[in-house]
């Protein structure tokens, strides 16, 4: 099991195959951390710019991704 | 576009905007329109049933293609922890900080927000593939140059045929249908 680790690790910079699924698996994380922090950020009634500032984006951006989703401040 | 195309043109256009929807495509591809001309009700559509190429075996065709490039792709919708291990990142340890901010299951419960997005894209405008884009504006050409010719398929069938690298020209060659060899006899047929 742990020679398996090892392998996986040494081979992270150079197999395509590795790094790619992580850069994949990376964004995917980032995507669902996202979510749940706009969410939360918004439940707490932060603005839409407020939201956008911290994530280095615009206002638009972040209200077209996920405006529909959560909707109206609480 | 669909303004532009006439008659079971445009029929066969609209069928494969409902076939991609319902394969949860968010796209308009060349195998989309050989499906929609499939179904023609036309004499072009009649040549391509009796050589086998009916809307369901297309249906069929297709399905297996999507299959396929599904299970290709890394399943979006699943985090690959092992890949993320490989870079240094504990999945489970993310995990466990985050469901103690956010509640068990927050994290897969984040994923399911998203999926429903994604599905909800599927019922507005899809996106015409350039290939198909490129096939739909020369059978507009090609039709308008013949008397009455806009209202019927064959202009794009024959287009759909002559495009040699298309997932519609895999799906012909898997029904074990030669493209060249049906152009012929739609093109006698006129």
């Amino acid at each position: 099991m742990e020679s398996t680790l090892e392998i996986a690790e040494g081979a992270a910079s150079q197999d395509p195959d590795v790094g790619l699924r992580a850069v994949a698996a990376l964004r995917e994380l980032a995507e669902r951390l996202e979510a749940l922090q706009i969410e939360n950020a918004r439940r707490l009634g932060w603005s839409w710019q407020e939201i956008a500032d911290r994530l280095g984006v615009t206002k638009q951006t972040v209200h077209r991704k996920h405006g529909p989703r959560i909707g109206r401040r609480s | 576009m669909t303004r532009r195309i006439e008659g079971e043109a445009r029929q066969a256009v609209i069928r494969a905007q409902e076939q991609a929807r319902r394969f949860g495509q968010h796209f308009i591809g060349c195998e989309h329109l050989l499906y929609g001309v499939a179904g023609a009700d036309d004499a072009v559509g009649g040549i391509l049933r009796a050589r086998g190429v009916t809307p369901e075996r297309v249906d069929e065709q297709l399905a297996v293609l999507v299959r396929r490039s599904r299970s290709a792709a890394p399943r979006r919708t699943d985090l690959d922890g092992d890949a993320l291990d490989a870079i240094g990142v504990d999945l489970d340890a993310v995990r466990a900080r985050v469901e103690q901010a956010f509640g068990p299951g927050s994290l897969d419960r984040a994923a399911a927000a998203r999926s429903g997005r994604a599905k909800r894209d599927v019922t507005g405008h899809l996106r015409v593939t350039r290939q198909a884009r490129a096939c739909l504006k020369r059978s507009i050409r090609a039709a308008s140059a013949q008397p009455d010719g806009r209202r019927d398929t064959a202009q794009l069938a024959l287009i759909l045929l002559d495009v040699k690298a298309s997932a519609a020209r895999s799906i012909l060659t898997t029904l074990g249908v030669s493209a060249p060899e049906l152009s012929a006899e739609i093109s006698n047929a006129l």
